[in-house]
């Protein structure tokens, strides 16, 4: 008998929807690794319903130009009215959607897991070209208006900055040389996911850039980084050329210090950023089902120091776990790994952790069938 | 006398090339040189900050002071923890680089 049918279904409905807060996140646990095993959707709109609204608030500063955050202006927060600056309505959503992303589809409550609180700073110094995440919070420029517009124009640059925060809280990839290079991946996969799930547009659909949204229309380029094509963003006077890799054999040995951009993690990213459109588009469809799980179940499970084997290997593993051992799912992970200079190595570990996953979901499930065993009790007393 | 150049390198997207600023105190008015020097003096003075090690995407700036006598003095910080007095200074370059 099917794991998932020893306690059935709609009781673990009944307990989803408890007053008991560790009961019901029992039941919500269970539920959401019975869909995950299944391959099923169909759970999605429950765990959803039951997950509090009241989590990842979002907080909007505008920085008037200044560049110190603690003199910011609180401009929008989560209950208030819109701002009249376009900016910071948009920051505010864009928020919003990364939030919605991760909650909805990867059951992630904000990017700790935890409900944190989403602050966003806009408009910070003047002719400000970037956007960072500074270890707690987000930070927008304006753009200089000759090569950059303002950064809150790029969805898929919030979701970028907003999974700096999802990784350090999970793997905490180191950020020097492969490590580091996985950690940008993982932003720019996760980034630009949020902008394709809140367009509802297919891995076909798709334009896989990273920033084109931010470049202003009198620059010879399509965005920062592609990942369908890395190396080809833009090749320009002002900007010079994509350094980007899609491949192993075009791996660029840059120093560990800051002006060597930490060991290249900014250009090795195009590696396993390549990977990931690969799987995409060969399997079609959403990237942010199977693709988009399968790679977030690997950050999970990855640590500080795992590098692109290591990675590779965790994502064919956890395709197995996902969806069967010999899927299809699982041959195209290998597929895509292959068509950037990467053999994973992983069909023993998928059988044990398979094991190991199953033991723990044993576990819950007798854990649960005590509390309904209780509940019954305490219903009948 | 004094001459500064900028190098700024990282951020999101880190090796677009970003070419230096120069300024030479003497392409300046009187009153934008006594800025420049009152500047650079500030934040020549103030302690070395260290990097935020949980900052990603962050950009580094590099200000490299010289006079006549071949003294030269490099400041550098980073935006995640860069100073009032240091954008401030940031800024007077670029506008006046751009001027040049
Ligand atoms: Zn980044």
């Amino acid at each position: 008998m099917p794991l998932c049918c020893i306690v059935p279904p709609h009781m673990l409905e009944r307990l989803a929807q408890s007053d008991s807060k560790s009961r019901r996140q029992k039941a919500l646990n269970t539920l959401f690794n019975t869909y995950r095993l299944s391959g099923e959707r169909t759970i999605r709109a429950l765990t959803f319903a039951s997950t509090s609204p009241d989590t990842g608030r979002r907080s909007v500063y505008d920085c008037r130009h200044g560049v110190t955050l603690s003199r910011a202006i609180l401009t929008r927060t989560e209950d208030g009215p819109q701002s009249t600056d376009e900016s910071v309505n948009r920051a505010f959503d864009g928020l919003g959607a990364t939030r919605d992303f991760y909650r909805q589809v990867l059951n992630r409550n904000s990017i700790d897991g935890n409900g944190l609180r989403l602050n966003a700073y806009v408009h910070y110094d003047r002719d400000f070209q970037n956007a960072y995440w500074d270890g707690e919070q987000m930070v927008f420029g304006d753009g200089d208006g000759e090569i950059f517009v303002d950064f809150t124009k790029s969805l898929d640059v919030i979701g970028h900055e907003l999974t700096h925060g999802v990784t350090e809280f999970t793997a905490n990839l180191t950020y020097h040389n492969q490590p580091g290079a996985l950690n940008e991946s993982m932003s720019d996969v996760f980034g630009v996911l949020v902008k394709q799930w809140a367009n509802q547009q297919t891995a076909e659909q798709a334009d896989w850039l990273i920033g084109a949204d931010i470049l202003t229309p009198g620059i010879a380029g399509d965005a920062l980084r592609s990942m369908k094509a890395p190396g080809t963003a833009y090749d320009n006077e002002a900007l010079g050329r994509d350094p980007q890799p899609g491949h192993m054999s075009g791996y660029v040995q840059l120093p560990d210090t800051s002006r060597g951009d930490w060991g290249g993690v900014h250009i090795n990213s195009g590696i396993p950023n390549h990977a990931f459109y690969l799987l995409a588009t060969s399997l079609g469809g959403p990237a942010w089902e199977a693709p988009g799980h399968i790679w977030y179940e690997s950050l999970k499970a990855s640590s500080a120091d795992t590098n692109f084997q290591q990675f590779a290997d965790t994502t064919y593993a956890k395709a197995g776990l996902l969806y069967g051992a010999s899927s299809k799912q699982q041959k195209l992970v290998s597929d895509a790994w292959d068509g950037v200079g990467i053999k994973v190595a992983g069909v023993n570990t998928t059988a044990v952790e398979t094991e190991n996953t199953l033991r723990e979901l044993v576990k819950q499930v007798s854990q649960l069938t005590a509390d309904i065993a209780s509940l019954k009790a305490a219903g009948k007393g | 006398m004094m001459k500064a150049t900028l190098a700024t390198w990282g951020g999101l997207a880190p090796l677009l090339a970003t070419p230096a600023v120069h300024v030479d105190d003497a392409d300046l008015s009187k009153e934008d040189a006594a800025t420049f020097r009152s500047l650079a003096t500030q934040v020549k003075d103030q302690p070395a900050r260290p990097a935020n090690p949980r900052a990603r995407d962050a950009r580094s700036y590099e200000v490299t002071f010289e006079t006549p006598d071949g003294a030269s003095t490099t400041v550098e910080q980073t935006d995640a923890t860069m100073t009032p007095e240091f954008a401030d200074l940031l800024q007077f370059l670029r506008r006046h680089h751009r001027r040049a």
